[in-house]
C-alpha cells in the first residue's frame, strides 16, 4: 500500500451554518461541512480556478446549536419593481426583503484531511493555509475559520496495533462503502449502554463535486451544476478494531477515505 | 402493473415515505434496506386511503368528532327516560348547542361541503334554529321546572338527531372530517396547492387531491423520458421539465419563477418528479402532530427502523389512554421513547440520530447526542415533575418540560431559564404555575448537564440539598420585609456573574443576623458554573422550597451511582 501525503487542518469556528441544499427558508445546517464546502474552501484559499481532484476526510465536533434570525433578500435578475408586491425599490428593480431563521452551530472544531490527487500540490495547499491571502471562511462567507494547525502528514492504510476510535465527542462522515465493506464497526457506548450495535447515526447524501452542463442553447446558455454525491453516515460511535486495515495518519488520527 | 421504487433521502422526504407506508399499510409495500417498493396499482383510489388515515388517527381531536360523539350522551338519557338528567346535564347540553353544534355548523369549511353530502339539506338553517333550553328565571330551581325542561330537551334532541345523523352519515364523515384534518393536520406540512389553495375551483377535496398529486404520477409513469433533459432534485430520475417544485412544502421551497436568487447562477434546478411530489404530499402522515406541534425521527438506517421508531412515537402520543394530549406530548413521547428501551439492556438506540420538530410553524433539528441521552436518563424523575409547570410571558406560553428538553437537546445550560423562572416567582408575577421546588428540579437537571459536559464535578445532589436547607434556615432568621431587596441584589449578582457583589451581600446579611457563614459559599470561587449552582441553590432555599418534611425525598444521595 502506497503512502499518501495529506494536509491536515485543524480549525475552529464560533457560529456557523453549513447549509443543506434543499433548505431555502429555514437554513438547516449539516453537523459537519459537506465535501463540496471543504473542496471549495481549499480551492479559494489556493486561488485555483479549475478543479483539482482531491480526497477529503471530515471529522469534528460542535458544542451546541442555536436558531438565529437573518435578513433574507429574494429577487430575480432584472426583475422590475412592482408596488403591489412586498418589495424594496432598488432603482427600477424590486427586491423582496424579510426575515427567516438560520440554524447555527456553536463552537465548532474540525479536523480535515486534504489529499490532492496530484501530490505535488501538497506544499502549495499547506502554504495557502499557513499564510492565507485573505480571511479563511467555511460555510457562509461570514463564517470565519480560525486555523489552529496545519500539518503535512502521511496517510497510510495500516493494521492498527490497538483499537482506534475518534477523539472524544467527535463525529465524522463515514462513506457508506467503508461500512458495507465492514472496514469500520459501530461501537456502542461501553459504560452507559447507549446506542445499538450497528449502523448508528444519520445518513446523508452529501454534495461532493460537480460538472457544469449547459441545458440551454449555445447562444443563450443556461448553466446547471450536475452534482456528484457521496452517501455517508454521520456518527460518533465507531471503532477500528485491531487487526483491521484502515487509513490512519502519522499521529494515529483516523482518515475516512472512499478509495480502495 | 408496474413497481415503483422510492429511496430514503433527507428527513423531509423520509417523513413522506413513512407517511406513505402509514397510509397504504405496511403489508402493501416491500421494504428493502433503504428503499420502499410498491405497486402502481396502489395509487388507485389512494385519495380515499389518504384521508381515511388522517381521520382515523386524529379522530378524537376533530371538531367533527365533537359533534357526533354527543350522540352517546343523548342515548344514555333516552335509555333511562331522562331519570338521571340533572342540572349539570342541562349545562352540558347548552354548552354543546352553543359552542359545538351552532358554532361549527356555520363555519366556512363545513358550509362549503354541505352540497356534496346532501344537496337538499340545509344544516346552516338547522344551526340557526337551535337555541339553548331551560333558562331558569330568578328564584326558580331546576327541580321545580324539571318536567318542562325535559319536554324542551326532548324537542331539542330531535333537532340534534337530525344534525348528528347528517354529520355522521357516510358522506358526512367523508367530507366534514376530511375538512377537519386538512386544517388541523395536513396544513402543518404543506399549503397553498390542491385543496389548500384558497382559489381552488374543485369543491370535492378528494378529487382535488387526486388531480393534483396522483394523476400526474400516472402520467409521469407513462411518459417516455429517454430524451428528458432534467433530473429530479430528490431522486435524480430524469424529468422532462422543471414544472413541479417544492414551494408548497412549508418552510422549504420558494417561488421559483420570481425569486431565483435562492439558486446558483439564478438558474432554477429545484424541480421534482411527480412521484417525489406525491411522496412529499404524504409528509403530514409521517409526522405526528399535537396542537400544531409535530415530531419526526429520521432514523434512516433502513426503512424498517425509520417506520418502526416513528410508529412507536405515534402510538405513544396519539393512542396512550393514560395521557391527555397537550403541547408537551411530542416531547414526553420522545423522552419516553429514548429512555425506555430496555431490551438488550441498551437504553437509547437513537444516539446520533436526527430528530425533527415542528413548532411555531418552523422546523427545528437536533441530532440526539449521547450526552443529551445520558442527561435525560439521569434526570428522568426531575423531568417528570416539570410536566405541568410553566409561565405565560405576554402571549407566549412557556412550558418547563418543553423548554428543558429543548435546551438539553441543544446542549444549552439552564441558568438563564432558572434565573427567569426564579425572578418571576420572587416578584410575584402573575401567570406562573410552579413553585420553588420546581426550580430546584431545574437546578438538579442542570447539575446533571454540567456534570455531563464536564464543566463541574465537585457538587453532588446531596450537597445541593444541603445548600437548599441552609437557604431555608437563612429565610427563617431573616426579616421578611428585607427579603425582596435581598432577592433583587443577589439575583442580579448571579446573573452578571459578579462574585464580589454576591459575597458582599451574603457576608453582610449573615453578619447582620449574627450567624456563621456556611462554608459552601467558598466553593463559588472555583468556577462560574459552581458559583451559579451554589447561588441559585441557596436562593431556592431562601424563597422556600424545601421544608423539613421533604427531607427524605432527595436527601443523602451523595454516594448514589
Amino acid at each position: 500500500m502506497h503512502i499518501m501525503k495529506a494536509i491536515r487542518i485543524k480549525l475552529w469556528q464560533d457560529l456557523v451554518n453549513y447549509k443543506k441544499p434543499t433548505s431555502f427558508q429555514l437554513k438547516e445546517t449539516y453537523p459537519l461541512p459537506p465535501y463540496s464546502t471543504v473542496i471549495g474552501m481549499v480551492h479559494t484559499m489556493c486561488g485555483f480556478t479549475s478543479y483539482h481532484p482531491m480526497e477529503i476526510s471530515i471529522q469534528g465536533k460542535y458544542f451546541s446549536k442555536v436558531n438565529d434570525l437573518y435578513t433574507r433578500y429574494e429577487f430575480k435578475n432584472g426583475m422590475t419593481y412592482d408596488d403591489k408586491r412586498h418589495q424594496l425599490k432598488v432603482g427600477d428593480y424590486g427586491v423582496g426583503r424579510g426575515i427567516a431563521t438560520a440554524e447555527l452551530l456553536v463552537d465548532v472544531e474540525l479536523l480535515l484531511h486534504v489529499i490532492p490527487e496530484d501530490q505535488d500540490l501538497v506544499e502549495t495547499i499547506a502554504e495557502a493555509f499557513q499564510t492565507p491571502v485573505e480571511y479563511p471562511s467555511l460555510g457562509r462567507r461570514e463564517d470565519i475559520a480560525t486555523i489552529e494547525e496545519v500539518k503535512v502528514v502521511s496517510v497510510e492504510k495500516i493494521t492498527a496495533e490497538e483499537d482506534l476510535k475518534l477523539d472524544q465527542n467527535y463525529g465524522a462522515y463515514v462513506p457508506i462503502s467503508l461500512i458495507e465493506n465492514e472496514e469500520v464497526y459501530f461501537r456502542p457506548h461501553a459504560q452507559s449502554n447507549v446506542g445499538r450495535n450497528d449502523m448508528l447515526g444519520t445518513r446523508y447524501l452529501l454534495t461532493d463535486t460537480y460538472e457544469l452542463i449547459n441545458r440551454g442553447t449555445a447562444k443563450a446558455p443556461k448553466m446547471f451544476r450536475n452534482w456528484l454525491k457521496k452517501d455517508v453516515f454521520y456518527t460518533t460511535s465507531i471503532i477500528i478494531s485491531e487487526e483491521d486495515k484502515f487509513f490512519v495518519d502519522e499521529d494515529e488520527k483516523l482518515v475516512f477515505l472512499d478509495i480502495k | 402493473m408496474r413497481e415503483i421504487e422510492c429511496r430514503a433521502s433527507d428527513w423531509l422526504f423520509n417523513a413522506g415515505l413513512v407517511g406513505f407506508i402509514n397510509i397504504v399499510g405496511k403489508e402493501n409495500v416491500r421494504m428493502e434496506g433503504q428503499s420502499v417498493f410498491f405497486d402502481a396499482d396502489l395509487l388507485d383510489s389512494f385519495e380515499d386511503k389518504y384521508f381515511a388515515y388522517f381521520i382515523e388517527e386524529y379522530e378524537k381531536t376533530l371538531s367533527w368528532y365533537k359533534i357526533v360523539s354527543f350522540k352517546k350522551e343523548m342515548d344514555r338519557y333516552r335509555k333511562d327516560d331522562f331519570a338521571s338528567f340533572d342540572e349539570k346535564a342541562l349545562e352540558e347540553l347548552n354548552n354543546y348547542i352553543a359552542n359545538v353544534a351552532k358554532y361549527y355548523l356555520k363555519s366556512a369549511s363545513y358550509v362549503s361541503v354541505y352540497p356534496l353530502i346532501d344537496a337538499t339539506a340545509d344544516p346552516v338553517e338547522w344551526g340557526k334554529n337551535l337555541a339553548k333550553v331551560g333558562a331558569l328565571k330568578k328564584k326558580e330551581t331546576f327541580d321545580e321546572k324539571r318536567a318542562d325542561i325535559i319536554q324542551e330537551v326532548k324537542q331539542v334532541y330531535l333537532k340534534l338527531d337530525q344534525i348528528i345523523a347528517f354529520c355522521n352519515s357516510e358522506k358526512g364523515e367523508r367530507y366534514l372530517a376530511a375538512k377537519n384534518v386538512i386544517y388541523t393536520v395536513i396544513k402543518n406540512a404543506w399549503n397553498g396547492v390542491s385543496f389548500l389553495n384558497p382559489q381552488t375551483k374543485e369543491k370535492d377535496t378528494y378529487v382535488d387531491y387526486r388531480t393534483n398529486f396522483i394523476d400526474p404520477v400516472k402520467e409521469h409513469l407513462e411518459t417516455n423520458l429517454e430524451k428528458a433533459k432534467f433530473t429530479c432534485f430528490t431522486c435524480n430520475q430524469p424529468i422532462k421539465n422543471l414544472k413541479l417544485d417544492l414551494s408548497f412544502m412549508n418552510e422549504t421551497g420558494f417561488d421559483t419563477a420570481r425569486k431565483t436568487s435562492h439558486v446558483w447562477d439564478f438558474n432554477n434546478d429545484i424541480a421534482v418528479c411527480a412521484v417525489c411530489k406525491f411522496i412529499y404530499s404524504c409528509v403530514p402522515a409521517g409526522f405526528t402532530y399535537v396542537h400544531n406541534n409535530g415530531i419526526f425521527i429520521n432514523d434512516s438506517v433502513s426503512i424498517d427502523t425509520l417506520h418502526a421508531v416513528n410508529e412507536k412515537i405515534r402510538s405513544a402520543i396519539l393512542h396512550d389512554p393514560a395521557q391527555t394530549l397537550t403541547h408537551t406530548s411530542p416531547y414526553r413521547a420522545l423522552v419516553e421513547a429514548i429512555t425506555n428501551q430496555v431490551e438488550d439492556k441498551r437504553h437509547y438506540e437513537l444516539a446520533d440520530i436526527q430528530v425533527v420538530r415542528y413548532e411555531n410553524e418552523t422546523y427545528r433539528f437536533n441530532i440526539l447526542s449521547k450526552r443529551a441521552l445520558n442527561i435525560f436518563r439521569e434526570s428522568k424523575n426531575a423531568l417528570t415533575a416539570l410536566q405541568r409547570c410553566g409561565f405565560k410571558e405576554g402571549n407566549v406560553n412557556v412550558n418547563f418540560y418543553q423548554e428543558t428538553v429543548r435546551r438539553l437537546m441543544n446542549n444549552e445550560n439552564l441558568f438563564t431559564f432558572i434565573h427567569k423562572a426564579m425572578y418571576l416567582k420572587v416578584t410575584n408575577a402573575s401567570n406562573t404555575y410552579y413553585h420553588m421546588g420546581h426550580i430546584g428540579s431545574l437546578l438538579e437537571i442542570n447539575t446533571n448537564f454540567l456534570k455531563e459536559i464536564e464543566a463541574m464535578t465537585e457538587i453532588s445532589k446531596g450537597r445541593i440539598w444541603h445548600i437548599n436547607k441552609c437557604g431555608n434556615e437563612f429565610k427563617k432568621a431573616y426579616p421578611d420585609h428585607k427579603r425582596s431587596g435581598f432577592n433583587y441584589k443577589v439575583l442580579n449578582a448571579l446573573k452578571t456573574n459578579n462574585r464580589d457583589a454576591f459575597m458582599d451581600i451574603i457576608l453582610n446579611s449573615y453578619s447582620y443576623l449574627g450567624k456563621t457563614v456556611p462554608d459552601f459559599f467558598l466553593e463559588s470561587f472555583t468556577s462560574d458554573e459552581t458559583f451559579k449552582t451554589v447561588g441559585y441553590a441557596f436562593m431556592v432555599g431562601v424563597n422556600g422550597a424545601i421544608e423539613q418534611e421533604d427531607k427524605d425525598k432527595d436527601g443523602g444521595n451523595d454516594n448514589e451511582k
